[in-house]
Order: structure tokens, then C-alpha cells, then sequence
């Protein structure tokens, strides 16, 4: 389970390779984009209308060329996360309103629509990092005035966020094969365990982080205060479309 | 005198902290153009002068450092990386980590972005590099998925956009299969030979790039040797850096003019091996005493991998291995070799088909419990430890397990593994070679019956090759069943296994001995496996018949018993 829960994790926010029309969109318009969609979802509580725009986002993810499979694992934890939530929501209804059918049905209803919600969210975000790389983000942030240096930072996040989860993996996976049992034991008795993967882990970092430091010294990382970009950005008349339509139903529906 | 690309002047230089000086009294003076490989055992300073070249020592590091260094004339123990950057390029040993961004074409755009050059520049160098190293079905890829091979190719590349005029590489083949290395070398020559510029290659694997080198030098904290490579491969152990077995065979043999290459060592053999009389018997291959007699330990059934993205990572492979049996599984990267070991202990369950360990059936039982019967070693010895100590580390596998007399046991192995003197040592603070001998032990300790080690040869140094062989033929002889996946053919050529498995897309190509299988071209071809070098030879020479030596030692024997004049 746990597994399968970092590998979710990991696809939703890695970028495809795969080309598409969104691949091209103006990384700030991207921005505009997802930045509608949490005031979207903040604003909506009808059922009816979140799905109406999950479905209409589920086809711009098509369009993205978003590959199937991604879709299915991130839904998959996006279920374990939310199974969770509604857990610790029944354990402390049950604590302040009593162990009631209508607790549990009024609970599920409510998790259900915060469920909706959130792939409301997760939906344009996938869409996002599966289409822009950080660094076209970065570029768009310097242009409105931010500085590179503090900013690639997150670049180097998203660039080696997939390669700690792997490297995590496999160091679970070792741990297991010494005979390591995560899945078998009490809170206590895991969170002991635990150790035998952070460890490991942090140390991995710590050198890791060592040879990137010394890669970006000589790279000329912070070399002069100004970078150059070899692309420039530019929002065409299509990434203007885009957004004034995504615009235009957000509040068309947002006001019915 | 011109100016030179570098000059080493007496340089000694201690760690921060440390009272042994990692170098001591070197200089080296190397002119533009040349292709230096500066080879030696692990730990004999290879990295360390490599960060002196670059700056990154004693700037970064810090530490002591006496002497004077001058790279394109700058003086780097003062004016440090800032001063070289794009003068030299550097590429380090694992490529993963020297790549910053997420697709190519940016990663070969970065350095030349931060140093403020102009895009349409920036763009015109992409296109040249890019057509320089054909990479351009690489261009538009997301880096973190590409190979070993295909990263370094990227870290080259983005590192000669800049035009520099000195390339310094650290153990750059450590990390790359057998024909992303050549690949890489042969890139390297090119660059040389077509843009002139000088190559400084600090590396133990010599067997693809000697041929290229202008000039060898062997550092052990001193300079030991330096000069022409043929002489000096005359001069040095093989224990020190891994030779081409053709050269070994020659220095051994006491030949002049020492071959660097097969094709060279086909005019110096010719006629010693073609007047040989077949009259030779193995050595290598241990009799395995009434095969039948043995127990399976290991049953795998039409075994199928389908992994969630999609991709069929094993294909219908079926396998029996028998109590005692040592055995290698061989294929190029990706055939599936580290996937099926994963089967062995249920860290990954069939698809299709079953795998039965001991007689359980992997489907059936969890990992903790498969784990008692099959212990696998993984590549990465830093991804198990977490202990303070070496003999916690060692101990904790049996621990868990309940056995009493964990730590009892725990110092027994490490003893035998020469690693008794270490007990209470942080695994951290081991070289490579002693941390991949304490992975081992921390296997050994619980005393599977089955154990499994995934490229256990990976970034060792020749030295270190030899003791974990010895390590592998007495817990073969102990009567445990051993399984490798390598891709180390040189290695395993001096091996006593029994069997080779061939791997090649998820597939199981070939089965048989080590002589079998390295004799059989279309085999070795189609999965993408050169032969060992003195296998190429014989074959070179047509003089197989009867005559099937795996390394230099059975070829030595086989000249001294067949007569050969």
C-alpha cells in the first residue's frame, strides 16, 4: 500500500514528455489557470456543478495527452487520501455527535463533496506539471520581476522529488528483503521501524545534495546576478482564448 | 616555454580533520591536446585532484593544501571555480546528479544561461553540440528518465556547450553498462581527435580507453607511474587498475610491446596459438557433484512481469536452481535481470505463471518470511545502513529474527570478511569495498540458504573484485546456492559459476556453462554482451578448436600444457 501510494504521488506531479498543444500555453496563463480552479473550488459546494467542471478539466487532461495510466494511480491515492480524511472525520463525529447511521451518511456526504473538490484541484494541477517543466514556471516568475537565484530552488525540488521517491523505494524495498516487516506491526513498533528508512534515506540526500552543490558551482550557477533565457515567453492569441474561456465558464457556472 | 593545460606542482593536500595526506608531493604537467587517463586503486586521491583541477578543493572543501596548480594558465588554489568556469568542463560519477533540470534541451541551455551568453548563441551551440554527439533523439526527452548511459551523454554535452578547452572526467564509466562505456570513450576520442580538446580521464575501468590515451598515469596518493601506457602496463599490478586481458596476458608472458587491443594482440599471438595442441582441460568450471541428487531450491514457472505502466518487464522465463548451484544472470541493462531477483524473495509477485522458493510459493507468503530463505544484496550498500556501528549493522538482520546469539554470529562474519578490526566504526566511515563486504555480512548473518547479490561488482576497483570473489567461491563451496546478476563479463570470466542465465528483453535467451555461453556469438550478439577479450582473441585467431580458455590464467595454462612453441 505504501508503495502504491508514493508511486501515486510521484506521477501526478512528474512532467510527460509526451507533446501536446498545452505543452506550448504560456506558463503564466497556466498559472492564471490553476490559481481560477482553487477559487473554483473554494467557491462551488453543488455536487452537480463540481462535476460538471472535473468533467470538462478530465477533457482538457485528454487533450494534454496526459498518459492513462498516470491518471489511474494518482485517483488511486487520491482514494487512500481521502479514505483517511473521512476516517478521522467519523472517529470525531462519533466522539461529539454519537454513533448514529445518520453520522456516518451525513460524514460520507460531506467527505464526498470535499473529494470532489480536490480533484477539482488535482485535475488542473496534473495538467500543469505534466505539461510545463519548473523551469518555464521559473522563467515566468522571473519575468514578473523575482529573482532566479532564490527561485531554482524549486526547480531543483521538482527535478529531484521523483528521484528521492525512487530512491526511497528502493530503500524500503532493501530493508524488506533483511526481513524488515513495515506492514505486520503495531504504531509504535512502525514508527520504530521507520528509522531503518529515514536513515538511510537522509544520508542518500546529504550526498546527493553534495554532488549537486558541486555540479552547480561549476555550472556558473549564481555566477552573475542576471541569467539569459534561450527561449523567450510570449502569450499568443490561442493561450488568450484559453484562459478568458476557462474564465467565462468558471463564472458562467459559478452563477446559475 | 608555452603555457600548458596543466601544471601540478608539488602539490600534498589533507582533508579537514584528516592526518594522512590523500596526496602527496604530486606533479603533473599535461600540454593542450593530449588524452591523460589518470588511473589507480579506490582511494588512491583519483577524485581529490580532480576537485583540485577544478577549484572545488580547498575552495569548497577546505583542508590543507600545499603547492601550486595552474589550469590554462590560471592559478585555481587562489582564484578557485569561478576563475575556470568555462575553460574546463567537469563530469562527475553519477550523472543523475549532476543534471539540474527537467528536459534536455534545458539541462544544455543552464550553463551557458548563467553566464549570461546571449539565446540565439545559446541555441546555435545547442545545434552544434547536439549534432556533435548525435544526440538529438535525446533533445526533447524529460531527464529523469533516461538511462545511465543516455545521462551522461546529456552531462557531457552540456558541459563541451560551452566550448571548453580542458575536459576533466571522474570515474565516468562507474555507473554505465558495458556498451554505454564504449559509447562514451569513443565520444571522447572524437572529441580530441575533431575539436582538440584535452581529455583528462581519472578511471580504474582501462579496458575501452586505453587504446585512446596519449598517455597513463598511475596515482596512489604519489605519482607511481607516468608515461607511455603500453610501458607503463608493463610496469604495474594488475590488482590496481583493471587491464585489458590481452595486455595482462602479454605482461604476463613477458612479451615486448605490450597489445592494448584485440586486434593488436591477434599479430603478437598468432603464432604461439596456432602451433598449440588441443590438449587442454578446464580449470575453471567446478564439477557439481550429481546435479540430479540436489534439491530445488528455486522454481520458476512460466514466470510473467507486467509492471502498472504498462511495460512487460519479464516474459515467459523459466528457471531451476539447484541447492549448491552458483549461478550468473547476465543481459545488457533493462533485460529484466534486477526484476527477477526481485521475484526471489516476493518483493514483486508473478503476473502469470509461479515462483517457488524452498517450497513455498512467493504468491503465498510475505517478504519478511521469503526473506529467511533468499537474501538478496542489493547494488547500493548505503540504501540498508541506518545503525551506529558496523557490527549493530551486521547483527540486525538476526536480531529481528530472534536469534540469541546475533551479535556472536554478527562478529564471526565480519571477521572472515576482514572487517573484525572495524566493529564499532559507523558504516559511513568505510570505503566502498569494506561497505559492500558489511552489506554482505548483514545477509550472511541470519544464514539464508539462497543468496542473491545485484551487480555486486559496480564501482569496485580490480583489488576489491578479487576479494569478493573469494568471498563468493568459499560460500559456494560452504554449500549455499549463489546467484549474481552482473554485467561484469570480466569478472565472470575468472568465476567458478556453474550456469549462466543470458537475459534479453524480459526474455531468457541461453542457459549452459561459462564456456557455452561466451563461445556462442549469436548469443552474446543478440543480447547486446561483448565476449571477454580473451575469448575474442581465440576466436579472432580461429584456434577454438578444441581450445576454450575464458581468462589469461587458463589461456597461460593452456600454453604450458598444449606444447605451444
Amino acid at each position: 500500500m505504501f508503495r502504491g501510494f508514493l508511486e501515486g504521488f510521484e506521477n501526478i506531479f512528474a512532467f510527460s514528455e509526451r507533446r501536446s498543444r498545452f505543452h506550448g500555453v504560456d506558463p503564466r496563463v497556466k498559472m492564471m489557470y490553476i490559481a481560477a480552479s482553487i477559487v473554483i473550488a473554494f467557491l462551488i459546494t453543488d455536487p452537480l456543478k463540481l462535476s460538471v467542471l472535473i468533467l470538462f478539466n478530465i477533457v482538457l487532461a485528454v487533450f494534454s495527452k496526459i498518459p492513462l495510466d498516470r491518471f489511474a494511480s494518482a485517483f488511486k491515492s487520491l482514494a487512500i487520501f481521502t479514505a483517511i480524511i473521512y476516517i478521522i472525520n467519523f472517529v470525531l463525529r462519533i466522539v461529539f455527535e454519537g454513533p448514529t447511521i445518520a453520522t456516518m451518511i451525513n460524514t460520507a456526504l460531506f467527505i464526498a463533496n470535499v473529494a470532489l473538490r480536490m480533484i477539482l484541484v488535482a485535475v488542473p494541477l496534473m495538467i500543469f506539471t505534466n505539461t510545463t517543466t519548473p523551469r518555464e514556471v521559473l522563467q515566468g516568475l522571473v519575468s514578473l520581476g523575482f529573482s532566479y537565484k532564490y527561485l531554482y530552488v524549486i526547480v531543483l525540488g521538482m527535478r529531484f522529488v521523483p528521484i528521492v521517491f525512487r530512491e526511497v523505494l528502493n530503500i524500503y524495498d532493501a530493508q524488506r528483503s533483511r526481513g524488515v516487516e513495515f506492514e505486520r506491526s503495531g504504531v509504535i513498533d512502525r514508527i520504530k521501524k521507520l528509522k531503518t528508512i529515514v536513515i538511510p534515506a537522509f544520508v542518500c540526500s546529504m550526498l546527493r545534495a553534495r554532488d549537486l552543490l558541486e555540479a552547480l558551482e561549476l555550472k556558473g550557477y549564481g555566477y552573475r546576478n542576471y541569467r539569459t533565457f534561450y527561449k523567450s515567453l510570449g502569450i499568443s492569441k490561442l493561450d488568450l482564448v484559453f484562459i478568458v474561456s476557462i474564465l467565462a465558464l468558471y463564472s458562467t457556472i459559478a452563477m446559475v | 616555454m608555452g603555457k600548458k593545460a596543466v601544471e601540478v606542482s608539488n602539490v600534498t593536500y589533507y582533508y579537514p580533520r584528516s592526518r594522512l595526506p590523500a596526496l602527496e608531493d604530486v606533479s603533473i604537467n599535461i600540454d593542450y591536446g593530449e588524452f591523460v587517463v589518470i588511473a589507480g586503486a579506490s582511494g588512491g586521491g583519483k577524485s581529490t585532484l580532480c576537485r583540485i583541477l577544478s577549484g572545488l578543493i580547498p575552495h569548497v572543501y577546505g583542508g590543507k593544501l600545499k603547492g601550486k596548480v595552474y589550469v590554462d594558465g590560471i592559478d585555481v588554489v587562489s582564484n578557485g571555480v569561478k576563475s575556470i568556469i568555462g575553460k574546463i568542463g567537469v563530469v562527475f560519477q553519477v550523472p543523475e546528479n549532476q543534471i539540474v533540470n527537467l528536459v534536455v534541451e534545458e539541462e544544455l541551455a543552464f550553463m551557458l544561461e548563467n553566464l549570461g551568453v546571449e539565446p540565439n548563441v545559446i541555441r546555435k551551440r545547442i545545434e552544434e553540440v547536439v549534432k556533435s554527439l548525435s544526440i538529438d533523439n535525446l533533445i526533447r526527452r524529460a531527464t529523469y528518465t533516461l538511462s545511465g548511459g543516455e545521462s551522461q551523454k546529456v552531462v557531457l554535452a552540456s558541459t563541451i556547450a560551452v566550448k571548453p578547452k580542458i575536459l576533466l572526467l571522474d570515474e565516468p564509466l562507474a555507473h554505465l553498462d558495458p556498451s554505454s562505456a564504449l559509447e562514451l570513450v569513443e565520444l571522447l576520442a572524437k572529441l580530441n581527435r575533431e575539436e582538440d580538446i584535452t581529455i583528462i580521464v581519472f578511471e580504474h575501468r582501462l579496458v575501452d580507453l586505453i587504446k585512446y590515451a596519449s598517455r597513463l598515469i598511475i596515482l596512489e596518493r604519489k605519482v607511481i607511474a607516468d608515461g607511455d601506457p603500453r610501458k607503463v602496463l608493463s610496469k604495474i599490478p594488475t590488482t590496481r587498475v583493471e587491464v585489458p586481458a590481452v595486455s595482462e596476458l602479454a605482461t604476463k608472458l613477458k612479451i615486448n610491446g605490450i597489445p592494448l587491443t584485440v586486434e593488436e594482440a591477434k599479430q603478437c599471438f598468432k603464432q604461439l596459438l596456432s602451433s598449440c595442441k588441443p590438449s587442454y582441460k578446464s580449470t575453471n568450471t567446478r564439477s557439481s557433484s550429481h546435479p540430479e541428487k540436489r534439491r530445488e531450491v528455486i522454481v520458476i514457472d512460466n514466470l510473467w512481469h507486467v509492471y502498472s505502466s504498462g511495460k512487460e518487464a519479464l516474459k515467459n522465463v523459466n528457471l531451476r536452481v539447484r541447492e549448491g548451484d552458483f549461478i550468473a544472470i547476465i543481459g545488457a541493462n533493462g533485460a529484466g535481470k534486477t526484476t527477477l531477483i526481485k521475484h526471489l524473495n516476493g518483493l514483486l509477485k508473478p503476473t502469470r505463471g509461479r515462483v517457488v522458493v524452498c517450497g513455498i510459493d512467493t504468491r503465498k507468503a510475505s517478504v519478511a518470511e521469503l526473506s529467511r530463505h533468499v537474501g538478496i544484496v542489493f547494488q547500493n550498500p548505503l540504501h540498508q545502513f541506518f545503525a551506529e556501528t558496523v557490527l549493530e549493522e551486521a547483527a540486525f538482520a538476526a536480531k529481528i529474527r530472534g536469534i540469541d546469539d546475533a551479535y556472536e554470529k554478527a562478529t564471526k562474519i565480519l571477521k572472515v570478511l576482514g572487517l573484525g578490526h572495524l566493529l564499532k566504526r559507523s558504516p559511513y566511515e568505510l570505503s566502498a569495498g569494506e561497505q559492500r563486504r558489511l552489506a554482505i555480512a548483514s545477509i550472511l548473518v541470519y544464514e539464508p540458504p539462497v543468496i542473491v547479490l545485484d551487480e555486486p561488482t559496480a564501482g569496485l576497483d580490480p583489488g576489491l573484485k578479487i576479494d569478493l570473489l573469494g568471498i563468493l567461491t568459499k560460500l559456494v563451496r560452504e554449500g549455499k546456492t549463489v546467484i549474481i546478476t552482473t554485467h561484469d563479463i570480466e569478472f565472470l570470466a575468472k568465476a567458478p559459476v556453474d550456469r549462466v542465465v543470458v537475459m534479453n528483453e524480459g526474455r531468457v535467451l541461453a542457459e549452459g556453462s561459462l564456456r557455452e555461453i561466451f563461445y556462442d556469438t549469436e548469443v552474446l550478439k543478440s543480447s547486446r554482451i561483448t565476449p571477454p577479450q580473451i575469448v575474442q582473441l581465440i576466436k579472432a585467431l580461429s584456434v577454438e578448436n578444441g581450445v576454450f580458455p575464458l581468462n589469461v590464467d587458463e589461456l597461460i595454462h593452456t600454453i604450458k600444457y598444449s606444447r605451444c612453441q
